[in-house]
Parts: C-alpha cells; structure tokens; sequence
C-alpha cells in the first residue's frame, strides 16, 4: 500500500478543487447527480464519483494510487457540516 | 452501553479507547456534536500520535456560514460491534475501540473518514447512528448510549 502525502496546503488544495470542478464537471453533473460526491485528483483533474465519500475516492484511487483527492458533494460546497445551520450556506 | 457525564461546558461527553500501533490504548473524552454530520474528528496531535494515513482533502461548512478546508484521513469500520480498525501510516491495521454499546453495526466493512480539526475530538451523527442518547443535562449529569433494537 503506498504512502502518500499531501503535496499541496488545504487552502491549495481547495482553490485547485474548485477550479477543476467549475471548469470540468459542474455543467455535466449538476443538477441531475446533486448528492453524489465526487473525488478529484488535483493533479491530472481525473475524477470518479460515488454516492460517498469512501467510494468516489477509492475508485479514483484504484486507478490512480498517487492521486491527490479532493472531495466535494455535487451541488454544494462542502461534504461536512460542523455546528447547526443547515441553511447558513456561506454566499 | 456506553456512559460519559455532562462536563462543565455542559457538553456530553463520551469516553474513547485507541489503541496505537505499540498496542497501547489511549483514553480520550470525546464531544458528542448532534450539529456534526460526520463521523468522527480528532485533533492533529492525537492524529500524527496514533499514525494514521493521510487520504484526501475535503471542504467543511461551520456554524456561522464560513468553509474551512481540511485533511481527512483514512479509516475503516471493521465491526466486531466494538472495534474499529483504522489503518497506520505503514498500512497496518490498528483498533480504535469504544465502551462497550456506542456502535452498532454487525459485521460489514463500514468506511469512518477521520477529520482533522483543531480542538476536542469530536463524535458526529454519522458515528452516533443507529444509537440511542439519554443526557442528563446537568453538571456532572450522566450520558447514556445505547443500541437502538
């Protein structure tokens, strides 16, 4: 099992996750695949999705062992949510 | 069933047993956060003490509408009901285990991404699924858990 670690900073990688996912992927995926989370590799920009966390980023990494993964939930901007406010999406 | 005690914050806390690579368990109080949807989120230092793979990067939401990027790392649920194996730096497998009752989930595999976040270690809903909480809210005030059956 290779070792990987980050090769980008969390604020790289984030900036890097959502210009991949404007450029590439919002327009085919959303609206219909709203929900699933996808799994970028900020690299190559290869991406696989799944309908979790687990999945989307194993399947990507199956074919790409050394990926470095972003993930994000189709339709909105984050996969997790710390605190009430469901609503309070940031603008 | 698991038990923990309402602590001066007024947070419900539950106890937590690791046990690192060297076999050794550590015990850590862990915050019950019902406004957490994950799983379960542990402080760097606990991180980098117990070895635990870096897998991905991931963005959260926090209460007051802000987003914070974070490192998430790899873990697996391997339920023998008490123990969850999560995976060292060299690909071992270590346990990462509970007071007896907290979790519920027979036999299957179960992925458990770990959060990385500054700050107490965290239980969210997803952990907490499946489990029945009895909190009495008062200093010192015991916290319950048990399975849903």
């Amino acid at each position: 099992m290779p070792i990987r670690q980050p090769r980008y900073s969390k604020e790289e990688a984030a900036q890097r996750g959502d210009e991949i996912y404007e450029r590439d992927l919002r327009a085919q995926l959303e609206p219909q695949r709203n929900g699933e989370i996808v799994a970028i590799d900020l690299d190559t920009g290869d991406w696989e999705a799944g309908p979790d966390q687990e999945t989307a980023a194993d399947r990507l990494e199956a074919r790409l062992p050394d990926a470095q993964i972003w993930v994000v939930r189709v339709g909105s901007r984050y996969i997790t949510r710390f605190g009430a406010g469901r609503n309070k999406q940031a603008a | 069933m698991i038990t923990g005690t309402v602590n001066a914050h007024r947070e419900a806390v539950l106890r937590l047993r690791v046990r690192d690579a060297d076999g050794q368990e550590h015990e850590r109080n862990a915050v019950v956060d019902t406004g957490f949807d994950g799983w379960l989120s542990l402080p760097p230092d606990f991180i980098a003490a117990l070895g635990l793979r870096w897998h991905r990067f991931g963005r959260a939401i926090l209460a007051d509408g802000s987003e914070s990027a974070f490192n998430i790392f790899k873990g697996v649920v391997l339920w023998d009901r008490y123990s969850l194996p999560m995976y060292l730096a060299d690909g071992n497998p270590i346990n990462v285990r509970v007071f007896d009752g907290l979790l519920r989930w027979t036999g299957q595999e179960r992925p458990l991404p770990i959060q990385e976040t500054d700050g107490d270690i965290l239980l969210g809903m997803s952990f907490l699924y499946g489990a029945r909480l009895l909190i009495d809210v008062l200093d010192g005030g015991s916290v319950d858990s048990s399975d849903i059956s």
